[in-house]
């Protein structure tokens, strides 16, 4: 999906510092301070976990930590709400399959 | 153990509202957020809000958030974020999470919760695919983060978080393919619905989405007509190539931790649903505990700060801060502004509920279970499927007649239902345009009085007022409207005018656009085109081409 680079509202994309993550395996560039959902979803990608039952993709759905579907392991840790952490530095990010324990 | 005077849950426009007022008046305020940010929902409302001028009406969402901010900062306010409440105890005592890291407990003497409302979702085939969001989270996404959830769009829902929406990701430079409304009206205001539809949006009523497909994401929907029962029409299925479906379906009060509080709740439609009951000063029926903003009933950012204002001057009345007359006043005063807000037919509901809350607030403390009946009500709103031609807006006070549009520039004002709102006035300098008593009357124009400055058409916050010059020239006519989209036109660009529902209307030429200080980023465009246009042509265009 697409940056908004120039908006007539709220003006230019202002300068930020741009950061590497690593997303399965392939590493992306981030900006410092956006959320791990916006950095994907900009990337193009969409699914953020499977279900465990019936292996269904989920992603970024209600934006504000409520419903947990865009759930990621992130730096090894499950069940992180990728919608409201903020990507840092090197982070490790996998789609969560069910529970997320391997 | 920490203590303080208040403690306020929730720092968006109600939970600002509370603790800046009860600071001011001398209260010791902690104001807590589970984000990483305070505002709440405000900082992406980029729109220019309605109200009156006490509710900063005109102004866009986020600088009332920066203003809130500064004025709480002024104050002392000391606001703890990424700081989760757990539980509300007894002995006024409030346990927190902080940082997600370390459980802190704090005596607290009052709380105020101000934790705002939910996204109500909308269950069908395909609902859980990726791309399927919350009309909410798709303005966080393209006002926050800058990142479109997709290009092209489907909203469901015609009120008016789905109409504002759709503009603004029409403003990001995303496609919306349709907006679908089951009802058989267009449910939120008309303005908003004007705005998009000029953009070249479809409006859809009577319609519901069917299903959505895809294989790891949503690839297309199906949307469907509905007969008067709102059952799917067979037959009338359209499939639409779309890559996110957002979902405008209502909100209701986040009520979980006025729950877990041990605050009375009952379910009131009008207000979204489950909410604690309070009286007139918004205090629940837990003693101590405060209720302000969409907690208390789902409704608007200006209710909602007004709200929490005076929840914020009653904590601070039962602290002893402020003495029983002066209070007396204050609660009239901002009662009396929140029922502006609450006016005219999109409101009297909301009005009716909140009395109601009130009402069964008193029976619950005498023990009594019944509801007040519903209230009998003047207010009748006409419904619109689409936006209505220009006969029917020139029976309203707002459009000049014929003879005064003949002899030079005016305004012409298509604000047609009854919503409370009145920038235009304070606008105009030469006291043209009139609202009667109530905040919620149509505009009306004083058409000799109207000089054709031009100054009203960025003030308005439904961009529903135009500016027509007939004289323009011998042969052609000029228009001038608000104009929102990148990239702008330039003067002497040939482009299409389109009409009120969007559709092309005839080659017009841009003569001027104009962006000044005063408009707030909304820039003014004024085309020339045949004479015959002057009653059809509203605007021009959208380039779809790259933003």
């Amino acid at each position: 999906m697409k940056r908004i680079i120039d908006h007539p509202i709220l003006g230019k994309e202002e300068e930020r510092e741009k950061i590497k993550i690593t997303v399965n395996g392939k590493s992306i560039s981030a900006y410092k301070g956006e959320t791990i959902a916006a950095a994907l979803i900009a990337n193009g990608c969409r699914d953020f976990s499977y279900t465990r039952r019936f292996h269904l993709p989920r992603g970024f759905f209600c934006g504000i930590g409520q419903c947990t579907d865009c759930s990621m392991i992130v730096n090894g840790v499950p069940n992180i709400r990728t919608c409201v952490t903020r990507v840092e530095e090197g982070m490790i990010i996998e789609t969560q399959y069910g529970y997320g324990k391997k | 153990m920490k203590e303080v005077e208040v403690l306020v849950v929730g720092a968006g426009p109600a939970g600002l509202g509370a603790a800046i007022e009860a600071s001011r008046y001398g209260a010791k305020v902690l104001l807590v957020d589970d984000k990483d940010k305070p505002g709440g929902q405000l900082f992406k409302q980029i729109h220019k809000f309605f109200g009156s001028k006490e509710h900063l009406a005109g102004t866009r969402g986020f600088d009332i958030g920066f203003y809130l901010l500064k004025e709480a900062n002024s104050l002392g306010v000391e606001i703890s974020l990424e700081t989760k409440v757990l539980g509300i105890m007894e002995k006024e005592i409030v346990s927190l999470l902080v940082k997600d890291q370390k459980i802190e407990l704090l005596k607290a003497k009052r709380v105020v919760l101000a934790t705002g409302g939910m996204e109500k979702s909308l269950s069908f085939p395909g609902w859980t695919l990726p791309g399927v969001i919350g009309a909410g989270a798709a303005q966080t996404l393209v006002n926050i983060e800058r990142v479109l959830p997709g290009e092209r769009i489907l909203m469901v829902g015609s009120g008016n978080v789905g109409l504002i929406v759709s503009y603004q990701l029409l403003q990001a430079g995303a496609e919306v393919c349709g907006i679908v409304e089951a009802a058989p009206f267009i449910t939120g205001y008309l303005v908003h619905a004007a705005k998009v539809m000029r953009g070249g949006v479809p409006l859809y009523t009577q319609h519901t989405v069917k299903e959505v497909r895809g294989e790891k994401s949503v690839e297309e929907a199906v949307i469907a007509a509905l007969d008067e029962r709102w059952n799917p029409v067979k037959g009338t299925e359209k499939t639409l190539a779309v890559d996110t479906v957002c979902l405008a379906v209502g909100l209701s009060p986040n009520m979980r931790l006025a729950s877990l509080a041990g605050c009375k709740l009952e379910f009131f439609p009008d207000l979204g649903g489950f909410l604690p009951l309070h009286d007139d000063k918004l205090e629940s029926t837990k003693k101590g505990v405060y209720v302000a903003g969409d907690l208390a009933g789902v409704e608007e950012a200006s209710s909602a700060l007004d709200e929490g204002r005076l929840a914020g001057i009653s904590v601070a009345a039962s602290l002893g801060y402020i003495n029983s007359n002066e209070f007396e006043k204050l609660k009239k005063e901002y009662g009396s502004r929140l029922n502006q807000l609450r006016e005219g037919p999109f409101g009297y509901k909301r009005a009716l509920a909140k009395k109601q809350i009130i009402s069964r607030f008193q029976q619950e403390e005498v023990g009594g279970t019944e509801r007040d009946k519903e209230g009998e009500t003047n207010s009748k709103l006409k419904r619109y499927t689409t936006i209505p031609s220009w006969s029917e807006f020139q029976e309203f006070p707002g459009y000049p007649s014929l003879e005064r549009i003949k002899k030079g520039p005016v305004a012409c004002i298509e604000c047609i239902q009854e919503i409370p709102c009145d920038p235009c006035v304070a606008a105009c300098p030469f006291k043209a345009i009139k609202i009667n008593s109530h905040l919620t009357h149509l505009p009306s124009l004083r058409e000799d009085q109207c000089k054709g400055c031009g100054l009203c058409l960025a003030s308005c916050p439904g961009q529903a007022i135009f500016m027509l010059d007939y004289n323009y020239s011998p042969d052609k006519a000029a228009i001038s409207f608000p104009y929102e989209y990148l990239p702008y036109p330039k003067p002497g660009d040939k482009v299409k005018g389109v009409n009120r529902r969007g559709e092309p209307v005839g080659e017009v030429e841009v003569i001027k656009v104009e962006q000044r200080h005063a408009f707030d980023r909304t820039a003014v465009v004024t085309i020339a085109c045949a004479k015959e246009f002057i009653h059809q042509i509203r605007s021009i265009e959208r380039r779809k081409d790259d933003v």
